[in-house]
């Protein structure tokens, strides 16, 4: 067992407790007894070289896939697999891909708007809900393009934009910066800067990159299915 | 955004499949609303005809399963006509002919007394009508000498023989203006069934209450086990030539359903597996699996009520195209009824539907994990 987790006055938004994850078909555990405490407003990177087991780390906290053993907690409730995850992954986790992943043939506005249908709102509350969003990440001149005809940094805030329209807790950044170049990478590092700090935010980045995983407050390492580091301490075995 | 513009939108994603699926629910909806709507059309054609030349019960010889075949001798004619109740008594004997040289391949031959009253309610339109006497002489309904491109005056070829035609006539019924009229005696030479028809219309007279109809009926039941007794509806539907036309326009409509359905759940489930990661990018923003499961039924119900009306036109234009074809204008009128159309319509539907059903469910299955495996 690991748990870099320091002690923090903030309430705990998610715990993953002593959790494996085997997968059988290939006969690989890609996460032994890992323990971690993320709390309310943390901004947290996790690193370490592929197949480390950090993309298996991200998919238990974000709900999208449950541990063989151990548990995974958020606002105190277990996320077991038969509860309804996909109430937890609309209302409380907004997810952002390495590939963004928009639907090619909608508009920035009208992605934007993908997860909204799982909320209350109405078609044009879904609408102005979007506009607001998109303006927030810089994008209101471009709301009515395609994908395709964004830049790639682009597509990504339009991706952060969706990733924010149900105002989940907790935002969950898979590589966000792997296909962008170095300008349009600091574009969204500064975004989620601004998410973190303006609107307390509690962001949680995949990263190869030391220099993303530096504007983190806490940077975790992750090597062969175990955290051993935070911050550059190591953590007991 | 409304989930309907989701749904027209991915259609739009791949628009030349989408439009080949259309296309092929378009041919199958099509296909089923002519050919049934023709099998319709002839059986009402029939109906149409029986009910407004009076008649309640059509008597022919027992055990026939081919009604052109089957023959009745006229002298039950005559004790039918003297049961009481019985107000009119019309017998005909019938036949199908071709003229092949302009292409025409199943024309009716009626034969008929001099003093039928069929012969009195059809509308001469030029010539005359046939009387007691007349030998080697025929009518024709105005559809059929269209077709021949015949007039009074102008001679045909019947069974080999010369006839000349003396009256074109207009009839309300389809069945008739198509046909050709000769008087009794003189179809029965040709057909050497002497003092024979093919039946006998019995119109009944119903003032005695509904049930005479049913005692008229027991009563020529009673002339022997040859004889079969059967009211008009039931008559139609026994009809071994509408029975073949409605079982092939049966047969027709579930290969094309099946073909139909086929199609959309080719389409469907390549366009599910081409958006895997768009499916599980759905799930993992938090879409509940029905939410993802109905987005695909309705871009296949999207795909399938395009297709439907297509096919409806596309089935409207077909059977007028078909009622100009001189081999089958005498059997086919050119007219859809509503209820074909909406049956066509529903059967489009429940095949988009039933396409459509795997690749949902699975769709609807997929792991959030797929949106962060797969590339786009």
């Amino acid at each position: 067992m690991n748990d870099s987790s320091p002690s923090i006055d903030r309430p705990v938004l998610l715990q993953v407790e002593h959790a494996s994850r085997l997968y059988p078909d290939g006969n690989v555990t890609a996460l032994r007894d890992v323990s971690l405490t993320v709390h309310t407003g943390d901004y947290l990177s996790i690193m370490g070289p592929s197949g480390s087991g950090k993309s298996t780390l991200l998919n238990l906290m974000g709900a999208i896939d449950v541990p063989t053993s151990g548990e995974v907690y958020f606002e105190g409730e277990s996320l077991a697999p038969q509860r309804r995850l996909h109430k937890i992954r609309a209302h409380k986790i907004g997810f952002i891909f390495q590939s963004f992943h928009l639907l090619p043939t909608l508009t920035a506005l009208e992605n934007v708007q993908i997860p909204m249908f799982e909320g209350s709102l109405s078609a044009r509350q879904r609408r102005a809900r979007a506009g607001e969003l998109l303006e927030l990440v810089g994008l209101a001149e471009r709301m009515h393009h395609l994908p395709a005809q964004l830049s790639v940094g682009q597509r990504q805030r339009v991706a952060i934009a969706r990733s924010l329209a149900n105002d989940p807790p907790l935002l969950l950044a898979d590589e966000p910066t792997g296909n962008l170049d170095s300008r349009s990478g600091g574009e969204v590092l500064d975004l989620f800067d601004r998410l973190h700090r303006q609107a307390g935010r509690t962001l949680v980045v995949i990263t190869h990159s030391q220099e993303v995983a530096e504007r983190a407050e806490r940077i975790v390492h992750v090597r062969d299915g175990q955290i051993v580091s935070e911050n550059g301490q190591p953590c007991a075995r | 955004m409304r989930a309907l513009t989701m749904v027209r939108k991915n259609l739009w994603l791949r628009p030349v499949r989408s439009w080949l699926t259309i296309a092929g629910l378009a041919i199958a909806v099509g296909a089923i609303v002519s050919l049934v709507g023709i099998a319709q059309r002839f059986e009402q054609a029939f109906l149409e005809l029986y009910n407004r030349r009076g008649g309640d019960l059509v008597v022919q010889r027992a055990g026939g399963a081919m009604q052109l075949a089957s023959g009745i001798d006229q002298r039950v004619g005559q004790r039918i006509r003297s049961l009481p109740h019985v107000q009119q008594v019309i017998g005909s004997l019938m036949d199908m002919v071709a003229f092949e040289q302009s292409d025409l391949f199943a024309v009716i031959v009626n034969g008929w007394e001099p003093d039928s009253p069929v012969l009195s309610a059809v509308d001469t339109v030029s010539g005359r009508r046939l009387r007691a006497g007349d030998r080697q002489r025929v009518m024709l309904g105005n559809v059929l000498a269209a077709n021949l491109g015949k007039h009074v005056g102008d001679r045909i070829e019947l069974y080999g023989e010369p006839f000349e035609v003396v009256g074109i006539f207009e009839s309300f019924s389809i069945l008739e203006s198509g046909a050709v009229f000769v008087l009794l005696d003189e179809l029965q030479r040709l057909m050497h069934r002497p003092n024979h028809v093919t039946g006998y219309l019995v119109e009944v007279d119903k003032t005695g209450g509904q049930n005479t109809v049913e005692q008229v009926q027991r009563q020529i039941e009673a002339f022997g086990p040859q004889i079969s007794v059967l009211p008009t509806g039931s008559f139609i539907k026994s009809i071994a030539q509408i029975k073949v036309v409605r079982a092939m326009a049966d047969v027709t409509s579930l290969v094309a359903i099946v073909i139909g359905a086929l199609s959309v759940a080719n389409t469907m489930t390549m366009s599910v597996l081409e958006r895997r990661a768009e499916i599980g990018m759905l799930h993992a923003v938090g879409w509940r699996p029905s939410r993802v499961l109905t987005l695909i039924l309705l871009e296949s119900l999207l795909l399938c009520v395009v297709g439907a009306v297509a096919g409806c036109l596309l089935g409207l234009v077909t059977i007028k195209a078909m009622a100009h074809i001189s081999a089958l204008s005498g059997l086919v009128d050119g007219r859809l009824s509503a209820s074909i159309l909406l049956d066509g319509c529903l059967l489009a539907l429940a095949a988009g539907m039933l396409g459509a059903l795997y690749p949902a469910w699975w769709a609807m299955r997929l792991t959030p994990l797929a949106a962060l495996r797969a590339k786009t």
